[in-house]
């Protein structure tokens, strides 16, 4: 039984690695296209997105203020990133992003037996912890993750240093090899390439929230448990590890990006985008197989 | 995945995160200030360890209207410092932006509201090997084992020459510079970041921004 080779996602989900190799393309160095119109060379400054928001010992209200007016891009690109994740799920993190989307693309060219599988690591924990620590850490005057360990800056400057001293200069430093070893370890060389999105980054915490917040009003990646036969094909290729196993197969919407890589492998087409959950959405019918012929799919990717 | 696993990992997670916060390399920090008319000051020293071959200090710095023109930088203090500058701009203009221009150490054609990203590599000045004292312009200056080495006495040089092994290269490791902006039209201070090496303030209190 052969399964339709025609795929039923969206033009936008279909041609995913597309839109973030152009993400990147326009984001970055040495083009950085998108920032140029603003006096900006990347991330750090006007269109910073994580510096807004941590408060720091000592500063007045006012102070804080300025810091928003400061990174006004940074604001504003957060704001439409999380009003867009309240309806549509986190396409910002999957499809936008330039530095996650350069990350995941980088991974893709690494040998699979060089990947590191960070499935075992609770992305609940480490994110939140994370995050509490960016958040409390300046508040208390004990220090700052913020700048310091950041990959918004680590990665446009990797794209750049063949070109600009200054983009080198970041590199040679102490801060600089270890945000590179944090972008390489937890971005390049982990299966998925999103690690690092999934545990260190701060504006993926905050949408990851928003995600399970909205989960109930937004179009979300769903399961249909009708038709679910728990094989475990979608969480083998979960790039942020967030299809858990454990019992019935189900997503947490604390760490699901709607790249949709799940949808492809899953014979019964169990697992849709759409939105929630009054109806489950089922996308047009692919055909169910049966059970002999479930069984021959090793990994869910061959239906043959 | 059991709660109890769950909670040992927001535990790390806080433990080393709070470690992170808190540490500062040593060989980087990156000041903010501005640029205006009567000097700007930045908000705190530059304030490094000593220590350490090269250091990399990061300046951000908008200009304040009304001053426009060029800008001459140095790193100004005794014994003079070997820097390099870097000014952040795009790899490839796609005029959709005015931006200042780079020429060595001046930078042409500063207007209102620009902001400034200046990255500045620094190398202390040589330290004689054996006593650690900074090298004047009038110190014994040796090559040794492929490196040149200055001495500040002849007794020194014995020194090291009877046991090169024990006295490694050593750069100052103590002293006050400052980083300048000046205007290229009279040499106005524009813009003064304080730099520390080694002095109070300069280990784990080091600000990073």
């Amino acid at each position: 039984m052969k399964r339709p080779t025609t795929d039923p996602r969206s033009f936008w989900a279909r041609h995913r690695v597309a839109v973030m190799a152009a993400s990147a393309v326009l984001f970055l160095p040495p083009l950085a296209a998108i920032f140029q119109p603003s006096g900006d060379t990347g991330f750090c400054g006007t269109w910073c997105p994580r510096m807004f928001f941590a408060w720091r010992a000592g500063q007045s209200a006012g102070d804080f203020l300025q810091g928003f007016a400061r990174a006004w891009l940074g604001v504003a690109l957060v704001v439409a990133v999380l009003g867009a994740t309240v309806f549509l799920g986190r396409q910002w993190c999957s499809h936008v992003c330039p530095i996650g989307g350069a990350m995941e693309l980088g991974s893709k060219l690494v040998p699979k037996k060089l990947k590191l599988d960070f499935s075992g690591v609770p992305s609940a924990p480490v994110r939140y912890g994370y995050l509490g620590v960016y958040l409390l850490a300046p508040a208390l005057g004990i220090g700052s993750l913020c700048c310091n360990y950041c990959n918004f800056a680590a990665v446009p400057r990797l794209f750049g240093a063949a070109f600009s001293g200054a983009d080198l200069a970041y590199f040679m430093r102490t801060a600089g090899l270890v945000n590179l070893g944090l972008v390489v370890v937890l971005g390049f060389l982990a299966k998925g390439g999103r690690a690092y999105c999934n545990l260190l980054c701060p504006v993926g915490a905050l949408d990851s929230l928003a995600n399970r917040v909205a989960a109930r009003f937004g179009r979300r990646v769903r399961i249909d448990p009708a038709r679910c036969n728990d094989c475990g094909a979608c969480a083998k290729v979960c790039p942020t590890w967030a299809i858990a196993e454990e019992g019935r197969t189900a997503i947490d919407p604390l760490a699901c990006l709607p790249c949709r890589e799940c949808e492809t492998v899953c014979a019964r087409g169990a697992i849709s985008y759409g939105p929630g959950p009054a109806g489950v959405p089922v996308r047009p019918a692919l055909p169910v197989l049966p059970a002999a012929a479930r069984e021959a799919i090793p990994d869910g990717r061959t239906v043959a | 995945m059991s709660t109890r696993r769950k909670l040992a990992f927001l535990a790390g997670t806080i433990a080393v995160c709070t470690l992170a916060a808190w540490w500062r390399w040593p060989d980087s920090a990156h000041a903010i200030g501005v640029v205006k008319r009567g000097g700007g000051a930045a908000r705190h020293a530059v304030a490094l360890p000593g220590g350490r071959d090269s250091y990399v200090v990061i300046v951000t710095a908008p200009v304040i209207p009304p001053w426009r023109g060029d800008a001459v930088v140095a790193v100004e203090g005794e014994p003079p410092m070997a820097w390099e500058l870097e000014v952040s701009r795009p790899v490839v203009d796609l005029g959709l932006h005015r931006w200042p221009a780079q020429e060595g150490n001046r930078i042409r054609g500063l207007q209102p509201r620009d902001r400034l990203a200046l990255w500045a590599k620094l190398e202390p000045p040589l330290a004689d090997p054996v006593c650690g004292m900074a090298c004047g312009e009038d110190a014994l200056r040796r090559t040794a084992g492929g490196r040149e080495e200055c001495f500040c006495s002849h007794a020194c040089w014995e020194a090291f020459r009877r046991d090169p092994g024990r006295h490694p290269p050593r750069r100052v490791d103590r002293g006050r510079w400052a980083l300048t902006l000046r205007d290229a039209a009279g040499g106005a201070p524009l813009l003064t970041v304080p730099i520390v090496l080694g002095g109070e303030g300069a280990g784990h209190e080091a600000p990073h921004h």
